[in-house]
């Protein structure tokens, strides 16, 4: 950062702002990647379609019409209607929006939880930390989905509750990232001497190792993102995901399937595209950070 | 020298497998009303509940709930199936069988390919072939796989007719002679679904490891020695790219489960992981629970071969 | 068998040696070639890119070193040593092209060689020792797989002639208990040990001529006074061409007939040896020997260079050395400067040490 560096560092008027525009510029800077922004720019364009969207075109993705059933695509109905004659244009702005939440929520519950799991282990004592990461490959060898299968039948299926298991069965993995990360850093000589300063262990925790974790961090929470919209998915699939009436694309998708002899196409493309999009995004979007992180 | 490492490796995975069925211990235990509710149903009268409880041993303390299944484990006993009327561990030996031949053929494929496509991308890399089949991983890896087997069976089991849509060969359930070539007929499609994300996967991180490979000197000099591409391919650069596949292929036994089980459903495909949706279905919690139990001790054994089969393969390497 | 093969490297090249599709150009080559054993480089430019965004990495090298003789290639890194090497051996990396020149060892024009028949000549006619040894051999092999796979590939070998070939080679390069350690792995090798089987594994086939890429960089001076001296003898025996890449300048005046001085892709400086380390004429190469320390001159400050050498994209119109150069006047960054000297001693530079010849 462009601060000088004189002992007495006297408050610059602005200085603050400066130094975060400054960081926020050298960030975009070094992690421009054409991917970067093409991922950025779907999911946002995603995101857009299922939060603005309804506002635009305010029609009930609910509402019945009997006699409109399983219409193509035309203008009346963009996107066409489904089994029950219902909006598909309105139900995948309103699945889109249980899908991204449950993706983008249970991805931050993920991501809290790995990181306090992994940092715990890389903090404890020895002992301690090789327990915890034999807890860990115990969990580990649970893939979210089949302990997902397991609750399905206890829990009432409903976005927040899907956000929620969701969010607890996917963050093993992260915290083994991040307690390996931990300790690589830890070893570090700007640790070890703030650790010499009598710097606390909660502080070296938030400061040093957190900071110096963030793009790593950040490259596994678009993963994160799309591989809960993948399992999302798959639950809708198995009648686990958010139940009817209410839309995701995953369950969209399914209900497609159902009908494909009948060969209503427009019941399986615009679902189908969406998760596939949306996946398509995040792990781009990943990836591109990946790529400048190490250094391609 | 090896066989510490060996002890050790067995050592953190027998914790691991202790902390396993500890966690589907509690599992159990989570289920709303305790295992009693869940195998009679929620609507069992007090007194049936009592009499299942003292018949199970539920009405000890917890710890001693917590000796007898460890018990029952160690016989063998995994509780008895109130939908299906059998034991349980009865019930899983040839769905068990079933998925595992079908998720190794899955994997062998999902390998072969791997390879084949890393060692092309690792070679090609930065250029436009290895640009174009990182991309094309990007995409396979992000199509849900009930997706991927919903169009398979559209286009060759309906379509073209190839394959059969789902269900298993060799008709098991009337005790006939197994007949091979139906039985593996009808997991192609199957194995296909499984191998494709699997392969997106492994293809890249092994393109990742040709193209390091690729850029070390040792395959310049080689170059320099005249030894031709082809070659330098096969008994250079795959040799030392191959070494970290199989502690990957370790890692990736969970996502084999998870494709398998959606997999399975799709095809109707009689293994583990539809036996698991199923009894989901029903609310059998005991077969849900052993499947829990068997997914995750068959995955940390998984782990534990591929370490141990890498390192005795790495030591031969750097001792001999 | 293997002593037929050690002595085949004298002969020419034969003809059925080569492709078929390429015996055409071999004729045509023969008919007008001086009839050295050596090697000639006239006027070698190397070219990556294409098209408005094409730049030269290595421009207009001429050099000739003949059956016996070495010559010592400096430079800084970055100054296309390295290219120039893989220039010769046909291994330039994806994107780079010989663009224009000649490279003649023995009979043969080596820019007009398919893939395949440049490969052979690879695997039998040069041979190529490089910096870091450990690195440079593949980690999974054992030594006598990789010492034996261009004599089982180039020389028509069995395998247990080959093995028998790479005992002897070890033998040759001092490799103690040759024979037990034929089946060891690099890595069971010390530093100067590696670097022996890498020069065995460069002789394998009784090359004409022997790229060493800073063989010595990453070793200790021991292991470097025994590593240059064995390929010395070695050269003696079979009157190899050696081309001997450093930048160290103390190595060339020790163990090199011929030096060339290169600096962002272009000679600077060029002649014997003796003449060159009399009187260095170019302001580069007087700054590298500058930079040499020295018993006799202690006290006297080392002198370095500043900056660093231009990026092949953008190489000025004048003199390369210009902008680091202390003589440096407005003339030097419009015009090139002009050859100036004999053939045994030429240089490039308007304001030459010691004043204008």
């Amino acid at each position: 950062m462009n601060v000088n560096n004189s002992l007495v560092a006297r408050p610059i008027p602005g200085m603050f702002t400066r130094i975060w525009t400054d960081s926020l510029r050298h960030w975009v800077g070094q992690y421009s990647h054409p991917m970067t922004w093409t991922g950025l720019g779907l999911f946002v364009f995603l995101l857009l379609f299922s939060w603005v969207g309804p506002l635009l075109y305010p029609v009930s993705p609910l509402a019945i019409h009997a006699n409109h059933l399983l219409l193509a695509p035309s203008w009346q109905y963009p996107f066409g209607t489904d089994n029950l004659g219902r909006n598909m244009l309105a139900r995948m702005m309103d699945g889109g929006k249980a899908t991204l939440e449950v993706g983008l929520l249970g991805a931050v519950i993920a991501m809290f939880l790995g990181i306090l799991y992994g940092m715990v282990a890389a903090m404890s004592p020895r002992w301690l930390d090789k327990v915890l990461m034999r807890l860990l490959d115990a969990l580990l060898a649970l893939p979210g989905i089949v302990l997902m299968i397991f609750f399905a039948a206890i829990i009432p299926l409903n976005t927040l509750s899907l956000i929620l298991v969701l969010g607890c069965l996917s963050w093993p993995g992260l915290a083994r990232i991040v307690r390996n990360e931990a300790l690589a850093y830890k070893e570090r000589d700007y640790v070890l001497a703030a650790r010499q300063f009598g710097a606390s262990t909660l502080y070296i925790a938030r400061v040093h190792l957190l900071r110096s974790m963030l793009p790593i961090l950040i490259v596994n929470a678009t993963f994160m993102v799309a591989d809960l919209i993948l399992a999302l998915s798959g639950l809708s699939f198995l009648g686990l995901g958010i139940q009817p009436p209410h839309a995701s694309w995953g369950g969209l998708l399914n209900d497609g399937l159902q009908l494909v002899i009948i060969g209503p196409w427009w019941l399986i493309v615009f679902p189908g595209v969406a998760i596939f999009l949306a996946i398509v995004a995040m792990n781009v979007l990943g990836q591109g950070l990946l790529a400048r992180l190490e250094g391609r | 020298m090896l066989r510490r490492m060996i002890f050790n490796r067995l050592r953190t995975s027998a914790l691991s497998l202790i902390l396993l069925v500890t966690i589907v211990f509690f599992l159990i235990h989570a289920t709303p009303g305790g295992p009693a509710y869940s195998i009679l149903g929620m609507h069992a009268t007090p007194e049936a509940v009592a009499a299942l409880n003292k018949e199970m041993g539920l009405d000890h303390p917890l710890w001693q709930q917590y000796a007898i299944w460890w018990e029952h484990l160690f016989e063998g006993n995994l509780g008895y199936s109130f939908t299906q009327h059998a034991p349980v561990a009865s019930l899983m030996g040839s769905y068990l069988a079933n998925s595992i031949i079908l998720y190794v053929l899955a994997t062998v494929i999902a390998i072969f390919f791997s390879v084949l496509i890393g060692m092309f991308q690792g070679y090609w890399a930065e250029r436009t072939p290895g640009v174009l089949i990182g991309a094309g991983q990007i995409i396979v890896y992000s199509i849900p796989t009930f997706f991927i087997g919903v169009m398979l069976i559209l286009f060759f089991a309906i379509y073209v007719s190839w394959f059969p849509p789902g269900g298993i060969g060799g008709d098991q359930s009337a005790g006939g002679a197994l007949n091979i070539g139906s039985y593996f007929h009808h997991m192609v499609l199957p194995a296909i679904t499984i191998a494709l994300p699997l392969t997106a996967g492994l293809s890249r991180y092994f393109g990742h490891q040709a193209r390091s490979e690729y850029r070390l000197d040792y395959v310049r000099t080689a170059r320099a020695r005249g030894v031709p591409p082809l070659r330098i391919a096969v008994n250079h650069v795959l040799r030392n790219a191959i070494r970290p596949l199989v502690t990957v292929i370790g890692m990736m036994i969970p996502g084999i489960f998870v494709g398998g089980i959606l997999t399975e459903s799709v095809f109707n495909y009689p293994g583990l992981g539809w036996l698991l949706w199923r009894s989901a279905l029903e609310q059998d919690y005991p077969t849900l629970s052993a499947i829990v139990l068997l997914i995750g001790v068959l995955t940390i054994l998984g782990n534990l071969a591929a370490d141990l089969t890498n390192s005795i393969l790495d030591v031969r390497v750097r001792y001999e | 068998m293997t002593d037929k093969a050690l002595h085949r490297s004298h002969i020419p090249l034969r003809e059925t040696d080569m492709r078929s599709d390429r015996i055409v150009h071999h004729h045509e080559e023969r008919s007008y070639s001086s009839a050295t054993t050596g090697l000639q480089v006239r006027n070698l430019s190397v070219t990556f890119g294409r098209g408005r965004k094409a730049f030269q990495v290595i421009e207009d090298l001429s050099f000739d070193i003949a059956a016996g003789e070495t010559l010592g290639l400096v430079g800084e890194s970055g100054s296309g040593k390295s290219m120039t090497a893989a220039a010769l051996m046909g291994l330039l990396p994806w994107g780079g092209r010989v663009s224009s020149g000649s490279v003649r060892l023995g009979e043969t024009e080596m820019t007009r060689l398919s893939n395949a028949a440049l490969r052979t000549a690879r695997g039998r006619e040069i041979g190529m020792i490089f910096q870091n040894p450990l690195s440079s051999l593949n980690p999974s092999l054992t030594i006598v797989q990789q010492i034996a796979e261009p004599y089982r590939l180039y020389c028509g070998a069995s395998v247990s002639a080959a093995r028998d070939h790479a005992l002897k080679l070890l033998k040759e390069v001092g490799v103690p208990d040759a024979e037990k350690r034929l089946d060891d792995y690099p890595h069971q090798f010390s530093g100067g040990m590696r670097q022996r089987v890498m020069i065995a594994m460069a002789l394998a086939c009784n090359p004409r001529l022997l790229i060493a890429d800073e063989p010595t960089t990453a070793l200790d001076v021991i292991n470097q006074a025994q590593i240059l001296r064995l390929i010395q003898r070695i050269q003696k025996e079979q009157g190899m061409a050696v081309i001997f890449i450093t930048h160290d300048l103390s190595l060339v005046a020790e163990y090199a007939q011929k030096v060339m001085v290169l600096y962002a892709g272009k000679t600077v400086e060029q002649g014997s040896a003796e003449e060159f380390f009399q009187a260095p004429r170019h302001p580069y190469s007087q700054a590298l020997l500058n930079a040499i320390p020295r018993l006799i001159s202690a006290g006297k400050r080392l002198t370095d260079i500043d900056g660093l050498p231009p990026r092949p994209q953008e190489f000025p119109r004048g003199c390369r050395f210009a902008e680091r150069c202390p003589a440096m006047t407005p003339e030097c960054l419009t015009v090139y400067p002009e050859r100036t000297g004999t053939d045994a001693h030429h240089f490039f530079c308007v304001h030459p040490v010691g004043g204008a010849a």
